[in-house]
């Protein structure tokens, strides 16, 4: 019987290897995906270095990372570019700002009542889905004409941006609350207020929160095509006046601006989530 | 003991998207004395959840007469119907404690008695200790259990079970059904028991109605033969469980067959 035993192994032992080893291989495998995820930017700019500096790729317009890097640095040195810099960001912010703030609103108002209210949802719900459709940059024009060249009419263009994104995210979410959810405001005879403000809105909240973060991005995207269009500032026109006096590595800083925009929205947005849907953490 | 609920001769009918009438329950008709557990079983499509959606208030479209106790039905403190459902149905963004007292959001009731309901029904369903959890840290049957409280603390005056086990693995189905139980004999709960499983019916009602396959209508209603307080494993254990346990089968299965027999026939 003795051949059955060593067939077995003292189980305690074979265990306390087994996780040993399998922890250690979960550690590795962290770690080397930590290093390839950063490792590729740096690959990628180093090629670009390497390009750049063996003439492999025209240097007027894609000067070195480390020309660009030092550029950089030389114009935040000084007093008047920090200024500038600052004064860009600034009128682009303050547009987001209030086309966001508006839009965000009045999206996510117009999506609760078109879910609610069948009537509503019935007259609005045609339009809306016919004019979502359409790049928002293509009714610049039309802004200009009613609000003027300049910052209305920018905040003009990310709150329409921004609007339809949250409105069609909230209504759908508010529309299609799983039908369990109607059952037990029914079944347990819940006031209206309880049935809105406590079931069906944050039974909506996932698509709620879907539609303000994905109309963050639009407001980004539609108020830097704005300035590039029509705007004395904003970090859109900063990148376009740069471009055309062909000083590559300024734009570059104003691509990395908006780049840290966008960053600051998805960490933003993640913690949204966070506190917002607690219970639908995957 | 006067009729805590008198069901007379419904009937249901709905619409199909294509605009067909089908008959879900014919003339179905029934009394429920208070305090007592009264099971449903039938073939799928019986009309046995649609009667269930119509007790609980659920479905305003039918023809023939339910008849509450009216006494009770005026109480504002209470429920007339409170409901526990299939599928899980508690609320992900509120915790157990929310979830039982939204519950009562349709009563008028004092903060404290709604208080000293959510307490005494979450001892009862022996989850004191994880009052403030939310649902998605608990298991199936924990969550279950949440939305039976939900429903008990509304002192329904008639208690509907909707296949309340029916999404639980078969362990946890079998401790829950001796909860239940346990669940029933205190609080004395008049009880609808919709269920396709026969062990369960069995195991848990005082009667037992058996539907026809649809449209639906009795098919025969008999009493379970057990002293009503005894625990579902001790009825398990009796031969005679056995003996009603067949003689159910053979009743649905006659259902089933013709409902096959109906549907496979040109």
């Amino acid at each position: 019987m003795s051949h059955v035993e060593t067939l077995a192994p003292q189980p305690e032992a074979d265990d306390e290897a087994y996780v040993t080893k399998t922890l250690r291989m979960r550690r590795l495998l962290s770690i080397r995906n930590l290093l390839l995820g950063v490792g590729f930017p740096i690959v990628l700019l180093l090629a670009w270095e390497v390009a750049a500096n063996f003439n492999l790729i025209d240097k007027r317009f894609f000067p070195s990372p480390s020309t660009i890097g030092a550029s950089i640095s030389a114009f935040l040195s000084t007093q008047s570019g920090r200024v500038l810099l600052a004064g860009h960001i600034n009128a682009t912010l303050l547009r987001i700002g209030i086309g966001y703030g508006i839009g965000a609103t009045a999206g996510v108002l117009l999506g609760v009542i078109m879910g609610l209210h069948g009537p509503t949802r019935a007259a609005i719900a045609p339009t809306l889905y016919a004019i979502f459709p359409l790049p928002k940059i293509a009714i610049y024009p039309l802004m200009i004409v009613i609000f003027g060249l300049g910052d209305a009419s920018s905040s003009a263009l990310v709150t329409l941006g921004v609007f339809f994104m949250t409105c069609i995210n909230t209504f759908s979410g508010v529309r299609y609350v799983d039908t369990i959810y109607h059952d037990v405001v029914n079944a347990f005879r819940f006031p209206p207020f309880v049935r809105w403000l406590r079931v069906f809105i944050p039974a909506a909240m996932p698509a709620i929160v879907t539609g303000l973060r994905v109309g963050l991005g639009q407001a980004l995207v539609l108020v830097v095509s704005a300035e590039f269009v029509s705007a004395d500032t904003g970090i859109g026109r900063f990148i376009w006046d740069s471009w055309q006096v062909l000083n590559v590595p300024r734009m570059f800083m104003g691509l990395a601006v908006v780049l840290a925009f966008a960053g600051i929205a998805a960490t933003v947005g993640n913690f949204a989530e966070k506190k917002l849907i607690p219970w639908n953490r995957r | 003991m006067s009729p805590s609920l008198r069901m007379s001769h419904l009937r249901k009918s709905y619409l199909t998207k294509e605009g067909a009438v089908v008959r879900a329950i014919s003339d179905l008709s029934f009394e429920l004395n208070a305090g007592e557990r009264l099971a449903i079983l039938g073939p799928s499509g019986c009309g046995k959840t649609s009667c269930l959606r119509i007790l609980a208030g659920l479905d305003e479209h039918y023809s023939g007469v339910i008849h509450w106790a009216t006494n009770l039905s005026q109480d504002a403190s209470r429920l007339r119907s409170a409901t526990v459902f299939q599928g899980d149905s508690t609320l992900p963004w509120m915790s157990v404690e929310q979830n039982i007292a939204i519950g009562m959001s349709g009563l008028t009731l004092d903060a404290a008695s709604k208080r000293k309901r959510v307490e005494k029904y979450l001892d009862l369903v022996g989850l004191r200790d994880f009052a403030r959890v939310f649902p998605h840290e608990l298991s199936g049957g924990m969550r279950q259990r949440v939305a039976i409280a939900r429903a008990l603390a509304t002192e329904p005056l008639l208690l509907l079970m909707d296949e309340p086990l029916a999404a639980l693995d078969a362990q946890t189905r079998l401790v829950m059904q001796t909860e239940l139980h346990r669940i029933w004999a205190q609080t004395r709960s008049t009880v609808v028991y919709v269920t396709h499983d026969v062990d369960e019916a069995l195991s848990l009602s005082d009667r037992l109605l058996v539907m026809t396959a649809r449209p639906g209508r009795e098919k025969a209603m008999m009493g379970a033969s057990f002293d009503r307080v005894m625990e579902p494993l001790e009825r398990r254990s009796l031969p005679i469980f056995a003996q009603m346990q067949a003689k159910i089968w053979g009743l649905v299965a006659e259902e089933v067959g013709q409902k096959l027999t109906r549907e496979t026939a040109p």
